[in-house]
């Protein structure tokens, strides 16, 4: 009943508004270039259905092979960085330094390292860039996480610095790195969309592409169907991410 | 060593968390897990072996603490408040149980408890530290056989002894 509700309430707010947003676009009789309706929006998307999908894709593996990138970069950071207290002060700035700064800002350097070829690469390595920052902090949280009851029976029991990273530290970090990873799949579509505006068309033809190729010939409700896709996308990479994580780390816990 | 809580690896099983003071020794795998398996069924735990922490009662856990702690056979077990989150009946068969345990190997155990009866009822000998400065108000005996007989509560020594403990307390306070 309580499922049922949760499906029905969100679908039937969205039907109102398509509905009244429908409603308004035929009243005032917008143009269609400044703001199309529902239904020419669904009309966009049928007409060019296996389009957008192909992009969809190129969105999709670009921000999965940055995600991929960026957590095993991350994972052996937090790794290295957890068991050296110097290595910590001198990397944390700088780690802090790339996260605060927009991937907006340095994406046209990317762009020209990765040569004007390559606008995949450039891309990847951008999305890398935004994904990296939350696996990196969650498997460093985690790392330190480890119950100090434990440590202290590691302690007691005279476990090597091996033995205490093995048994305790790494599978203490595994919740925690998994609460990564799902926060970074989200920044890295994001990091994608963002990095494949600045490198603008050419050979990456993602959903980003999509949007700035319509709106340069006014086709507004192209951009809307790109919209649309990529709203969808990011629900569907968020919604698995999220499952997954729960399910793993129910198991983690031993209540799967 | 137990402490107050079972602090167990909620990620394995309750046989490779009594195993790990063996692994850490380096004790090869197999072994390990057959001694892991013995201990667990000494704190009568068999039947549990591949239960998480998670899934296991509050006293339950506590038995796997324990069981770990005697694994590997030592002769001085220290046990910090064992029994302090669990409700009362588990907390007397726990106490029966480790005296059961003991008499097998009958290593020293240091058994430290705020319930004066518990601390009468465990030990053969009370040990009443003041507050503040933890310095020795009182040293006391404790007659009677061990383990416990089943009304050893109700007896007139137990009550006597009690009563001297509780009184070294308010007056080491």
């Amino acid at each position: 009943m309580k499922r049922l509700s949760a499906l029905i309430a969100p679908g039937l707010l969205i039907a109102v508004l398509l509905g009244g947003w429908e409603t308004a676009v035929r009243a005032l009789g917008t143009p269609e270039y400044l703001l199309p309706g529902p239904a020419a929006i669904a009309r966009a998307v049928a007409a060019d259905a296996p389009g957008l999908l192909a992009s969809a894709w190129a969105t999709l593996r670009m921000a999965l092979a940055a995600l991929a990138v960026a957590t095993t970069l991350a994972l052996l950071l937090a790794l290295a960085v957890s068991l050296s207290r110097t290595l910590e002060q001198a990397i944390a700035p700088l780690a802090v330094a790339m996260q605060v700064t927009p991937v907006v800002a340095i994406a046209p350097l990317v762009v020209i390292w990765a040569g004007l070829d390559n606008p995949e690469r450039a891309i990847v390595a951008l999305a890398c860039v935004v994904a990296f920052f939350p696996v990196f902090s969650g498997a460093l949280a985690g790392l330190r996480s480890a119950d100090p009851d434990l440590e202290r029976l590691f302690d007691l029991y005279g476990a090597t610095r091996l033995q205490r990273l093995t048994r305790l530290r790494l599978p203490s970090a595994v919740p925690f790195v998994l609460e990564g990873v799902k926060v970074a799949a989200g920044l890295s579509l994001i990091g994608t969309v963002v990095a494949e505006f600045v490198a603008g068309s050419g050979g990456a033809q993602g959903l980003a592409w999509r949007i700035l190729e319509a709106g340069n010939r006014l086709r507004t409700a192209d951009m809307f169907a790109s919209l649309f896709v990529l709203g969808l996308l990011g629900a569907a990479v968020y919604g698995l991410l999220s499952a997954l994580e729960r399910r793993l780390s129910a198991r983690w816990r031993g209540r799967g | 060593m137990v402490f107050q809580s079972a602090t167990l690896m909620p990620w394995a099983s309750a046989e490779a968390n009594v195993a790990l003071p063996l692994r850490l020794a380096g004790a090869p795998a197999r072994e390990a897990t057959q001694r892991s398996r013995a201990a667990l069924d000494a704190v009568g735990l068999s039947g549990a072996e591949r239960a998480r922490p998670a899934q296991l009662s509050g006293g339950m856990a506590m038995r796997v603490s324990l069981a770990r702690a005697l694994v590997t056979r030592p002769q001085l077990l220290l046990l910090d408040e064992p029994f302090a989150a669990l409700d009362e009946l588990t907390r007397r068969r726990l106490a029966d149980d480790v005296h059961r345990l003991w008499a097998e190997t009958r290593p020293a155990i240091v058994f430290v408890t705020h319930n004066v009866e518990e601390a009468v009822y465990m030990a053969e000998r009370v040990v009443v530290l003041t507050a503040g400065p933890g310095r020795i108000a009182a040293d006391l005996p404790v007659t009677g056989p061990l383990p416990r007989p089943a009304a050893f509560r109700t007896t007139e020594a137990f009550r006597r002894t009690a009563e001297q403990v509780s009184a070294a307390l308010e007056a080491g306070a």
